[in-house]
């Protein structure tokens, strides 16, 4: 008998293998992920637009919605804001961070950064009575992890996520947290938070530098570039940001390439592109990537022009090599290595040199960035005054922040209720000179 | 009081707590607890392997995986929305194909090389199968997929405790089959497989159809166990079924036992109340990975049956119950 | 996948790339091939302690400053440190049991080692590696490839090893004892051999190979605390096609593995070709090369 139902269960499966198998042939026959020019994939990213059940417990599945193009998508669906003293007891804020502190990035500088932050104010007394602390949780790089992470906040209860940095989860979790009622300060930058009421970037959004790459590609002069990105999933609309703003200057980029962070050697690439006759390598990746692609330059002896973003970290920076000299790369807030008796830049890198010293030759434009979600988030609490702190009052304390100093880190930043917020759109451009990475513009607006 | 009496009376106790306790949880704990449920499935998928077979396999997690992949793909928000109930069913039977199709190569080779194999196994798929751009269609690619709870007679299983129930209920569902199997004519023809395949032949048994089964059915449950995991979190990606996991499991096996229900529950236990445990105490959460590794190096020079059944042998003397017969050592296996 | 039509014109240069890649491959092998020739355990965690040991080396040469060289030293101490903790308290006292029981404490060691180096320094891919050879490199005549040093480095050491281990176990007193422990430990006993101290012998010659390797591959991988064991896999393979005892062969199956990985990247973009290729020689070695009884090497 038992037999019989072993030998009816392995014909089952191999007639599944005849429908699933023949979609893994169909699968193997389409084109590969690396596009050229005249591709723009439709990757899809969840976005709520339906109605949900917003803030009651439960993990409901948000709709799905095509991106085809970059730029503003729908607004994400928010649930009611608590007034209720989630986050708050004791006189302790507690806000949450999710970020990647194991696997192929080491995003700890970020949440060592943010950490610092709240350890200097609450060494200067707090604000309001209030002290702060982090509570931070690994996404490892798998947004399911950074799933479980978003759950976990929520059904601890943290006020609100302050400078978290997770590659693959942000773009996903966001829609999720604010169906929750979680307010968001800070991050990558990617899409989806700046499509959401209750989300508070302080850097610039991630397809806006695709934007000002292709911009600053015409003021080189550059020709034909080879483009190299990380696949990430919300890497859709910035690339075609870039390749939009390369075309509307004229200029024709010779290969798209998508990479993972994973990847560990770039001569294939590095041929390919010299093949292709490529003047310069427009790239968006992590600076740990920057270093490998650096390495199999050098060993090639190719040395084009590069141009990219979050290039200036000094751990990274120490074995560009060559390859590295005179790269260009640009920033929504200001360059710590130039500026370093700057108040804002002496206060930041000085909280992290005396609360986690091992983290300095780590920060770059995304601690930099967290560090000014925190100050963000102190000053909206520092408004909130006696009031009640909880989830509503930081929202609309937040709301009616402008012009909102940040210690000269970046442009002021102000924000309103609305749709959504968008309030850094300026970069500056720094070049690694002599080893040294020197800011050779003002504030260019997009 | 005799054994019989003693195992159903512990049996039943163990569901009446397993049920009652989590009603007084927080819904962050009670996912804990249908993780651990999820986790003891897929520790008896491959109770299935070890304790009958005798084969060890790295690769559970990657037939979990394909469970997952598949109710996430067929019933995910960026996917097709058919019913829970129809991609769990075709999980299962992709996750059991699989199995299968390891199982063939599988079937001449033994201990040493068959665990090679299903090393293999597991970081082909990693690298392959479920890497980026190779069948985006079915692993999602870089953008997870979102399963919904499934309804079950018209009840939405939303919330966390009607899902660790449902979850329960799986489980117990598992372990009745497999200790069906063990105590009936199909364990026996297994375990004397398992003790020797050249005496079993020459008994004019069909090695070839036993271990393929075997091997099919270990998947198959790990499969379910897989697309569970996809409803209970809600996100399924690759990262979460890699290689680095099916070793985990495969330790944890090793460490609490193979052959009973409790150890299965154990383990699963083991698995994500630790980590939970090491988080509450402050401690970095990479210990457990530690912890685990030192348990199983000591484990095997001190007790190479696993703590859990040991313990189960020790409480049975005590108790005056002496050992059935059944229960199934790991020293036999490794 | 796509098909790059200019496939063909990259074959030269990937010849050159295969190469290198399966000098890396031969380097993580020789170890294991060693530990396995010896004492019969097939060493999973071998990529875990040439992880562990180059992260000594990169405390010592990257965080301290201290010359790279000396980091190498370090780094081999550490590895035959590991190694003879390693086969004398887990190893030794489970005389007689089958191998299968010594390979799972091989990957206990495995989770240890890597649990530990992940809280010690970080279980991410932010380690800027040992770099122990120059970068720089020369281009090979008739390719548009330039081999770096540190590539070629990998190469030779890995040839180096294999002819002096060949030569070890040949010609000297150990490697005798070593072959006769592997064939016959009761015999080697009755012949005055102390199986323990060879065994013992085996297990740090192969985890010092192990260091070396790790300190020269980093440069050319990711250096995290997995990427080592991913490769110790692809060097399983290797082995394999060198049915686990001729080093020698060894490198060749190494070389020819990087080879049959690299040149469908020329006509594929998907980059999880290599990963296929890789898959189906292991599934083709295990299933043609070993037939039905064959089940390794006998209890030791």
């Amino acid at each position: 008998m038992r037999e019989k139902i072993a030998i009816v269960f392995m014909t089952l499966s191999a007639v599944a293998t005849l429908v699933l198998g023949g979609a893994v042939v169909h699968e193997l026959g389409k084109k590969a992920t690396v596009q050229t020019a005249a591709n723009a994939p439709a990757v899809t990213s969840s976005q709520a637009t339906t109605s949900g059940t917003g803030a009651t417990a439960g993990t409901q599945a948000t709709q799905g919605k095509t991106i085809t193009s970059g730029g503003n998508q729908g607004t994400t669906q928010v649930g009611n804001l608590s007034t209720s003293s989630t986050g708050v007891s004791h006189g302790v804020i507690t806000v949450g961070g999710i970020y990647d502190e194991t696997g192929p990035f080491d995003a700890t500088v970020e949440r060592d950064t943010v950490r610092a932050y709240f350890n200097m104010i609450n060494a200067q007394g707090g604000v309001n009575g209030y002290k702060f602390q982090l509570r931070d949780c690994d996404s490892a790089y798998d947004p399911t992890q950074a799933h479980q992470c978003a759950q976990q906040m929520v059904s601890s209860g943290v006020l609100a996520i302050v400078g978290w940095l997770s590659v693959s989860g942000e773009q996903p979790e966001t829609p999720y947290l604010s169906q929750q009622g979680v307010p968001i300060i800070g991050g990558l930058g990617v899409p989806s938070e700046f499509s959401s009421p209750i989300s508070f970037p302080t850097t610039a959004n991630l397809v806006r530098y695709g934007t000002a790459i292709g911009a600053h590609a015409v003021d080189l002069q550059v020709h034909h570039p080879g483009v190299i990105v990380l696949n990430a999933n919300f890497i859709a609309p910035v690339q075609q940001a870039l390749v939009n703003s390369l075309h509307a200057h004229h200029i024709q980029e010779t290969s798209v390439n998508q990479v993972d962070p994973t990847k560990a050697d770039y001569t294939d690439l590095v041929l390919k592109l010299r093949r292709e006759n490529a003047d310069s390598v427009l790239a968006g990746l992590d600076p740990f990537s920057y270093q490998r692609l650096f390495q199999a330059m050098e060993r090639q002896s190719w040395f084009p022009k590069v141009l990219g973003l979050g290039l200036d970290k000094e751990s990274a920076n120490k074995d560009y090599g060559k390859a590295g000299d005179g790269a260009e790369s640009l920033t929504p807030l200001l360059e710590p290595a130039d500026h370093t008796s700057q108040p804002g830049i002496k206060e930041y890198v000085g909280a992290v040199q005396r609360y986690f010293p091992n983290q300095v030759p780590a920060l770059d434009v995304y601690t930099e960035g967290d560090w000014v979600a925190a100050e963000l988030f102190v000053e909206a609490i520092r408004k909130i005054g006696t009031n009640p702190v909880n989830r509503k009052s930081l929202v609309d304390a937040l709301n009616s922040i402008t012009n909102f100093d940040t210690k000269g880190l970046t442009k002021p930043l102000s924000y309103s209720a609305g749709n959504s917020h968008d309030p850094n759109k300026c970069f500056q451009w720094i070049q690694k000179r002599s080893g040294i990475w020197t800011t050779h513009s003002g504030w260019n607006c997009f | 009081m005799n054994a019989i009496n003693a195992r159903r009376i512990s049996v039943v106790a163990g569901i009446v707590l397993a049920v009652a306790i989590p009603a007084f949880m927080a819904d962050y704990y009670r996912s804990l607890a249908a993780l651990s449920a999820i986790a003891a499935i897929l520790i008896l998928s491959l109770n299935v392997l070890t304790g009958f077979v005798g084969q060890i396999s790295f690769c559970q997690y990657t037939f979990a995986g394909l469970g997952a992949m598949t109710v996430g793909a067929l019933s995910g928000a960026q996917g097709h929305h058919w019913s829970f109930w129809i991609s769990m069913p075709l999980g299962v039977l992709f996750a059991a194909l699989g199995g299968f199709l390891v199982g063939i190569p599988a079937l001449r080779l033994s201990g040493l090389f068959l665990a090679i194999l299903t090393l293999g196994v597991a970081l082909g798929a990693d690298r392959y199968l479920f890497a980026n751009g190779t069948w985006n269609s079915f692993t999602g690619g870089v953008n997870p997929r979102t399963p919904s709870r499934p309804t079950l007679f018209g009840y939405h299983l939303t919330s966390q405790y009607s899902f660790y129930l449902f979850a329960l209920a799986a489980f117990l569902l598992v372990a009745f089959l497999v200790w069906n199997l063990r105590v009936g004519k199909t364990g026996r023809v297994l375990r004397a497989i398992r003790e020797s395949e050249v005496a079993a032949s020459t008994m004019g048994l069909n090695l070839i159809k036993w271990k393929l089964a075997a091997f099919t059915v270990s998947a198959g449950i790990a499969g379910l166990a897989g697309g569970l995991l996809a409803v209970q979190i809600g996100s399924v990606s690759p990262a979460s079924y890699d290689f680095l996991h099916s070793i985990t499991v495969a330790a944890v096996v090793v460490v609490a036992g193979v052959g009973s229900l409790a150890s299965a529950a154990v383990g699963g236990i083991f698995i994500w109340w630790l980590p939970e445990l090491l988080r509450h105490t402050g401690v970095n959460a990479q210990f457990f990975q530690l912890i685990l590794g030192l348990l199983l190096v000591v484990q095997l020079v001190i007790a190479p049956q696993g703590g859990v059944v040991k313990l189960e042998h020790d409480l049975k003397r005590v108790f005056g119950l002496g050992r059935r017969g059944q229960d199934l050592e790991l020293a036999e296996v490794l | 996948m796509g098909i790059l039509a200019s496939g063909w014109a990259l074959i030269p240069s990937f010849t050159v790339i295969g190469l290198v890649l399966g000098g890396t491959y031969a380097l993580a092998a020789m170890g294991l091939v060693l530990i396995y020739r010896v004492s019969g355990v097939l060493n999973f965690a071998q990529g875990g302690i040439a992880m562990f040991s180059t992260f000594i080396a990169y405390q010592i040469a990257v965080k301290w400053g201290l010359p790279s060289i000396v980091g190498l030293f370090a780094a081999i101490a550490a590895g035959m440190l590991i190694g003879y903790v390693v086969e004398r308290f887990t190893m030794r006292p489970l005389t007689g049991r089958p191998a299968l029981t010594k390979v799972v404490i091989t990957i206990g060691w495995l989770l240890i080692l890597q649990a530990g180096a992940g809280l010690i320094w970080g279980a991410t891919s932010y380690h800027a590696p040992v770099h122990l050879v120059s970068r720089n490199g020369f281009r090979l005549v008739g390719t548009s490839v330039i081999i770096g040093y540190d590539q070629l480095t990998t190469l030779i050491v890995a040839l180096v090893f294999a002819f002096a281990t060949a030569a070890l176990l040949k010609y000297t007193m150990l490697g005798t004892s070593m072959r006769a422990v592997a064939d016959d430990p009761d015999t080697g006993k009755l012949w005055g051999i102390s199986v323990n101290r060879v065994t013992a012998a085996s297990w740090m010659a192969g985890s010092a190979m192990a260091a070396v390797a790790g300190v020269l591959i980093t440069p050319l991988i990711n250096f995290n605390t997995y990427s080592l064991t991913l490769i110790v896999i692809d060097a399983f393979t290797a082995a394999l096609i060198g049915r686990l005892t001729s080093l020698p062969w060894t490198v060749v199956g190494a070389m020819f593995l990087g080879i049959a990985e690299t040149y469908p990247r020329a006509f594929f973009n998907g980059a999880g070709v290599s990963s296929l290729v890789a898959f189906l020689l292991m599934l083709v070695t295990l299933a043609v090369l070993f037939r039905p009884g064959f089940s390794g090497r006998r209890t030791v």
